[in-house]
């Protein structure tokens, strides 16, 4: 469990970020800064602990190869200077082409043709509530790919099967916006349950 | 020359390293392994070293404030940059899993980041009063989606009625899955479209190149 | 009583109380286990002894009351079964949380860090470290947490690639994380998967179960449902409650905004 200071700490803070609320206010603006100046600080130990794990551990060890991304690394650096800042292209496209290769070779299984195989529902042969089920959930894919081909103009039956997409979309972003609220809520109920047990030690 | 530089071998860049680990997937031959293997640690390196690229840049902006002396702006860069500086030496002096620095994460990091999110709440109390509205059809279907999904999570729909759960399951399994289906499958579909361009070189934006 | 003229200062006062009254003074409204809090439990509980876990913590400060009730859940009932836990995060905030949970959960006395479970801390890369973890543990995961390399980890020494997890659970607010273990473990390897993810983000990834996903752990309620589970209610079913009224704020709010439109609407229709 924490300690008192810290707890008193993170109570002041919190109370400094709610007072937004009221309206803007300098002890806002300094909880604000503290933060963006805390996470870049943090994320910068992060990396550095990686980079000498993953990068000049094994290097110093031998793997020499490791020259390679160390180089591009600091070309990443040129960005600042004008007349070198091409430079930093090279990190980037290193970056660039390492991503892509990594993830399009497994897209394709993992968010196409998975997503395809799942929509492959039986519609007989099963009890009548899942069939209709089945049913609904297979027309509102279908239309919802078909709302998205932009190179056709929607009209008479193609129209239709569009507007069907449309309907299962606002059925999703309705979804979003319900679940949305939960998150949202929950964040607030997580401080003040701070404020509440863990800074005035009250009962629940 | 300069445009083969400049250029070119990016492109070059991209176009290899992509396709060397999209083969290494499909053919399994050791050489092709192995150059995964050491690319993947590559990557990390380099994505280490874009984190770094965010802490300089905003030590750079930071210092040309104070330099500038922005009004109403300044003192708190100062702030800022103790507070960045401070994390910086305990961390290399001592290391992330110390409790000194531990200590200073739980106090400054921790605390203002979930209170921020938290004011969120109060935003999204405004927005579902102002902007929720059954204008037409469509946007009743949403608004009716909407407020079952915000019943079905919270206890008190299933006290209220039990069908409220029922019907939240409903939309969330069967309309809201396979809307989100199609979409993922229209994603992919343009993601794959956009990798395979970029890796082509068709795509240039990515190494700044117009 | 004209709500657009309030001051917004009143409503979040509201916001407050009625959010603050059920957290002292709990109403106790049931709470019923869903299908996927129930999956996860029973394919946990059912693991073979000596299975390794691989329990991801990718969720930030944000994310206590919400991922974070299941998380700590979680991490609680693979603590409690004899199987062995390897923990890493690729959000650097992330790692504070590991800290958070192992402060706040009951670590039995036979389990010792090291032999039953280790962390590994921040791995920069996303997608590209999680490519490299599958293929070659030992190369990715150098050094853990503290700082001992992996070598000198005792129960890492069987854990070389992918293979040697028999599920992955990853607690997470952001998409990208999902997408990569679907991309580099499930795709290629079929690791199962569990995800527990904050409640925004399950409309977006339910369509990948079950086909690619053990289970879908909704935010706080999904978080709440398994601390019921292994009997050991806590933060999240204490939240639930208020979870309950300031929802029934935010409906009546809707319900008042809608009323006051289609009563505008009327007299502007009147008018003309």
């Amino acid at each position: 469990m924490a300690d008192a200071s810290l707890v008193w700490l993170s109570a002041i803070f919190t109370i400094m970020v709610l007072s937004f609320l009221y309206k803007e206010n300098p002890f806002y603006r300094f909880a604000e800064y503290t933060v963006i100046g805390a996470a870049t600080g943090y994320w910068t130990v992060m990396a550095a602990k990686n980079i000498v794990d993953a990068g000049i551990t094994p290097l110093v060890a031998g793997s020499y190869v490791l020259l390679i991304p160390a180089i591009f690394s600091v070309l990443m650096f040129s960005r600042y200077t004008k007349r070198y800042a091409w430079l930093s292209r090279y990190s980037v496209a290193l970056m660039v082409g390492i991503g892509i290769g990594l993830s399009v070779r497994t897209y394709i299984h993992a968010q196409f043709t998975e997503q395809i195989v799942a929509t492959m529902l039986p519609v007989v042969g099963v009890p009548w509530y899942t069939a209709i089920n089945n049913l609904i959930s297979i027309i509102i894919v279908v239309s919802t790919v078909l709302f998205f081909i932009f190179t056709r103009e929607p009209k008479g039956g193609f129209k239709v099967i569009t507007q069907i997409g449309r309907i299962g979309m606002m059925f999703f972003f309705g979804a979003t916006f319900g679940t949305t609220v939960t998150t949202r809520m929950i964040y607030l109920i997580g401080r003040l349950q701070f404020l509440l047990f863990e800074w005035l030690k009250l009962s629940g | 020359m300069s445009k083969v530089i400049r250029t070119d071998i990016p492109l070059l860049i991209i176009f290899f390293s992509g396709i060397v680990l999209i083969a290494s997937y499909f053919f399994p031959i050791t050489q092709l392994s192995l150059a995964e293997k050491e690319l993947s640690r590559w990557g990390i390196i380099l994505n280490a070293w874009a984190m770094g690229l965010g802490a300089t840049s905003l030590y750079r902006w930071h210092v040309g404030e104070i330099i500038k002396k922005t009004p109403g702006r300044w003192m708190y860069s100062v702030w800022l940059i103790i507070v960045m500086s401070v994390f910086i030496v305990v961390g290399f002096v001592w290391t992330p899993s110390h409790r000194v620095f531990v200590w200073l994460g739980d106090a400054f990091y921790l605390p203002i980041e979930a209170a921020m999110n938290a004011l969120l709440a109060f935003f999204i109390l405004t927005a579902s009063h102002r902007a929720l509205r059954a204008r037409g059809w469509e946007a009743a279907i949403l608004l009716l989606a909407a407020c079952i999904l915000t019943m079905t999570n919270a206890p008190i729909g299933e006290a209220i009625w039990g069908g409220i759960p029922v019907i939240g399951k409903w939309i969330l399994d069967i309309p809201n899955t396979a809307a989100s289906r199609g979409m993922i499958i229209c994603v992919a579909v343009g993601t794959i479209a956009l990798s395979i361009r970029t890796l082509l070189g068709y795509e240039r934006t990515q190494v700044g190149v117009q | 009583m004209n709500f657009k003229r309030l001051d917004r200062r009143y409503l979040h006062l509201l916001l407050i109380a009625v959010t603050v009254f059920p957290l002292l003074k709990p109403m106790g409204l049931p709470i019923s286990i869903g299908v996927h809090s129930r999956t996860l439990y029973d394919y946990i509980q059912h693991l073979p002894p000596g299975s390794v876990v691989l329990n991801v913590f990718d969720w930030g400060p944000a994310q206590i009351p919400d991922a974070g009730v299941g998380a700590m859940a979680i991490t609680q009932h693979l603590l409690s079964l004899p199987v062995k836990i390897v923990a890493f995060s690729q959000e650097v905030s992330a790692v504070m949380m590991y800290e958070y949970t192992m402060s706040r959960i009951k670590i039995p006395p036979d389990k010792k860090y090291g032999t039953d479970f280790v962390y590994f801390g921040f791995i920069a890369g996303l997608e590209t470290a999680l490519a490299a973890i599958a293929k070659d543990v030992h190369a990715t995961f150098v050094k853990d947490y503290y700082g001992t390399p992996v070598e000198q980890i005792p129960m890492m020494d069987k854990i070389r690639t992918v293979k040697d997890f028999a599920l992955v659970v990853e607690t997470t607010n952001t998409g990208t994380h999902v997408d990569g273990f679907l991309r580099q473990w499930k795709s290629p390897y079929g690791t199962p998967i569990a995800i527990n993810i904050g409640a925004v983000m399950v409309p977006t990834y339910l369509p990948y179960y079950p086909g690619q996903v053990l289970a879908v752990i909704a935010g706080a309620r999904g978080g709440s449902e398994y601390e019921l589970l292994i009997k050991q209610p806590g933060p999240g079913v204490a939240s639930l409650d208020a979870v309950s009224t300031s929802h029934l704020l935010v409906i009546i709010f809707i319900a008042i905004g809608n009323i006051q439109y289609f009563i505008e609407k009327r007299k502007r229709r009147e008018e003309r």
